[in-house]
């Protein structure tokens, strides 16, 4: 199992300015590399009244800078605008990062959408997806869709005539770049056809997401019979190669009435926004939200959740948020340092004595 | 008009053909270079360039990369000459020159231009005759963008609903620079109220009417441009003695000229032409007559401080210091801007 952080909360905090809200999400990110995380995650959100995070990319090259050798996951939205922006601006974080970069793309609402004339269908992500593989690829290319013209070959340029193909500069500093998916049912169902890694949506419960997993929870099992996935050509669990990430709302202290205290009121006031933005239902209290949802408590109890999920739904990448833009930021670091110390060497380090996994 | 700021650049992080790295050694180098200027609060901006679909890489993404440059330092501008703004999605640049505003505390001078290689223009598949209802609509769509409010707007290319662009920039308004080659832009920039980078390729005499062309425009349609910059491009180098700053960056001074104005065409003869590498005798008549322009800012410091003084005469009040050469020895790079930072800015 591998581990990243985030998707990092830049959002605003009231008696706050916008400059130390985005050094918290630096700090977090330079803390989660010490404490020995695969990667660090930011997304963007437009037109949110809250964010102040409406380029990944841009962030994504600030955490590149910050950091040396954790990955970064980048959630830029798709199927806005041209994908060749989409692809230089991946190279170029790559480059900075010396090829650190995880790109997985967002499927935006159909509110986004609507804002950027864009489309969220699927026909659009899978063209975005060719053009990115393309342009990232070593050779020149050409691309005519519905959606792209690549290159326009119009008359009127006539320096580009008789050229017919485009090469998009710098490349990725990777030989292929990691491309995943995620959003909603459409990011799912096109993630499946084009065998990508995908996160179902954070805010479903456990149960909710089967839906989403089902055919990695087939592979995963060994009780069960062993069904070769249709990307990898696996003959068994160990030699599967694919990766099933997740992406869950986890807090982490030292009890877990600790946890719960320090991480209620920040939970609630997040998915309060995701009520009023229409995606999801409104809840009683947070016992009834938190059930089957979020992975909040001691180390020993999120370790025991984490295993749910590994066994129910068959992933191999848990993405923790353990940042929330309301909490103070020290116990953000302290929830990062005690996951990082408490959980993540349960899944990694095989064979752990009983006698070291007590050591904090 | 005021105190003469200098700022350096203009980072293409290009691997050329002569000093081919990998492209993350030149992210990288920039990084570093950032880190080394910030040091010196004489610097007032580091300036980043961009092209796309260019066989050596020449970059595409500044805003991006401006990312990395905020996380970086702490008190240098960070500005483009230029984003080629007309070959892009306007509100994507209002996004992200917001982000990078606000991550950088307020650093961001947006540099724009209008974009003229017909290759990048057809791989975006974009007719090159729209650049400049694109540019003019653009503007306004960042404007729009970054006002309180929702955007509206309802243009001939661009067509953005009542969305409400979120963050807003910290600056109360993030100066916009314009690239200005020729009269119509110069008109069109003071119109604007924006702020220009005039062209690396004019003389004093011809600086000083293109300000005066400027402050005359603006005035006729009463516009307040009491606060805006007047830069222009000029290549420069710092060393102990003339002869080693000579030797040290002409020659490669000459072979980037000649690259520019043969690859990227925009030397045109009297007809209009455009001049390309088959017409070498021409390049090499316009590449020398350029390089007499910039050699009054290589030499050691007291020659490169008479040159920006020079500039300042004419009525410019930003100059970009164009170190950028290519192969050129790093340890030999990095003394030209600590003599530019501690012995020529601060006798200004």
């Amino acid at each position: 199992m591998r581990f990243g952080l985030g998707p990092l909360s830049i959002e605003k905090v009231s008696n706050k300015t916008h400059v130390d809200v985005y050094e918290d999400a630096l700090e977090q990110s330079v803390a989660a590399e010490w404490w020995g995380f695969d990667s660090v995650w930011v997304d963007e959100k437009n037109f949110s009244s809250s964010s102040f995070n409406s380029s990944a990319s841009v962030i994504a090259a600030a955490i590149a800078q910050r950091t040396e050798f954790v990955r970064i996951g980048m959630m830029p939205l798709m199927g806005l605008v041209n994908a060749i922006y989409l692809a230089e601006e991946a190279a170029c974080v790559d480059n900075i990062s010396n090829g650190r970069l995880i790109f997985a793309g967002q499927v935006p609402s159909d509110s986004i959408a609507r804002g950027w004339a864009g489309s969220n269908s699927p026909e659009r992500i899978q063209d975005d997806i060719q053009v990115l593989r393309k342009a990232w690829g070593g050779n020149p290319f050409s691309h005519h869709s519905e959606f792209h013209n690549i290159p326009g070959e119009m008359a009127v340029h006539t320096i580009a005539a008789g050229l017919h193909k485009i090469s998009v500069q710098p490349k990725p500093a990777q030989l292929t770049m990691p491309l995943w998916l995620t959003g909603n049912a459409t990011a799912s169902d096109v993630a499946h056809s084009e065998g990508l890694p995908y996160f179902g949506p954070a805010i479903l419960t456990r149960t909710e997401l089967k839906a989403f997993y089902q055919e990695h929870t087939q592979s995963s099992n060994p009780a069960k019979k062993f069904t070769a996935c249709s990307d990898c050509n696996c003959t068994s669990v160990s030699s599967c190669q694919r990766i099933v990430p997740l992406a869950r709302e986890v807090f982490i202290a030292p009890t877990t009435e600790k946890a719960h205290e320090l991480a209620e009121s920040a939970i609630t006031e997040l998915y309060k926004s995701f009520v009023s933005n229409g995606d999801l239902k409104d809840f009683k209290d947070f016992k009834e939200l938190a059930k089957n949802r979020f992975i909040i408590g001691d180390p020993d109890t999120c370790i025991e959740e984490i295993y749910k999920y590994q066994e129910e739904l068959g992933i191999n990448y848990m993405v923790a948020r353990l940042s929330y833009h309301n909490m103070h930021p020290g116990e953000t670091i302290k929830a990062i340092q005690l996951f990082g110390k408490a959980v993540i060497p349960e899944f990694r380090m095989f064979g752990l004595p009983d006698e070291i996994r007590k050591v904090l | 008009m005021g105190k003469l700021e200098v700022g350096v650049g203009i980072w293409s992080l290009q691997s050329t053909k002569t000093g081919p790295r990998h492209f993350s050694y030149l992210y990288n180098e920039l990084i570093e270079d950032a880190q080394f200027i910030d040091q010196y609060q004489s610097i007032s901006t580091i300036w980043q360039t961009e092209h796309h679909f260019w066989y050596d890489g020449y970059c595409p993404s500044l805003l991006t990369v401006a990312g990395g440059i905020a996380a970086a330092t702490k008190h240098v501008r960070i500005g483009q000459s230029c984003l080629l703004f007309s070959e892009h999605n306007a509100l994507r640049v209002a996004h992200q020159a917001a982000v990078v505003d606000q991550l950088s505390g307020g650093r961001l001078d947006l540099g724009l231009a209008l974009g003229y290689r017909d290759n990048e223009f057809d791989g975006f598949n974009i007719d090159r005759r729209t650049r400049v209802p694109r540019f003019d609509e653009g503007i306004e769509v960042l404007r729009r963008s970054w006002a309180d409010g929702p955007v509206n707007f309802d243009g001939d290319v661009f067509k953005v609903p009542d969305v409400n662009v979120t963050p807003k920039p910290i600056q109360k308004e993030i100066p916009i620079w314009v690239a200005a080659v020729g009269e119509n832009p110069i008109k069109r920039a003071a119109k604007l109220g924006a702020s220009i980078i005039l062209s690396d390729a004019l003389t004093l005499d011809q600086l000083s009417s293109h300000v005066e062309l400027y402050y005359k425009t603006a005035d006729e349609f009463k516009v307040d441009v009491s606060k805006v910059k007047i830069g222009v491009l000029r290549r420069g180098w710092v060393a102990e003695t003339n002869e080693e700053a000579h030797s040290e960056a002409l020659p490669s001074l000459r072979f980037l000229l000649r690259e520019q104005l043969g690859g990227w065409r925009y030397l045109v003869d009297e007809k209009g032409e455009p001049v390309g590498f088959d017409r070498p005798k021409e390049l090499d008549a316009a590449a020398a007559k350029l390089i007499r322009t910039h050699e009054r800012t290589i030499g050691k410091p007291e020659r490169v401080l008479r040159g920006l003084k020079e500039i300042a005469s004419t009525g410019v009040n930003h100059v970009i210091f164009g170190t950028r050469f290519d192969s050129l020895p790093r340890k030999k790079y990095l003394r030209s801007l600590e003599l530019l930072a501690t012995e020529v800015i601060p006798y200004l």
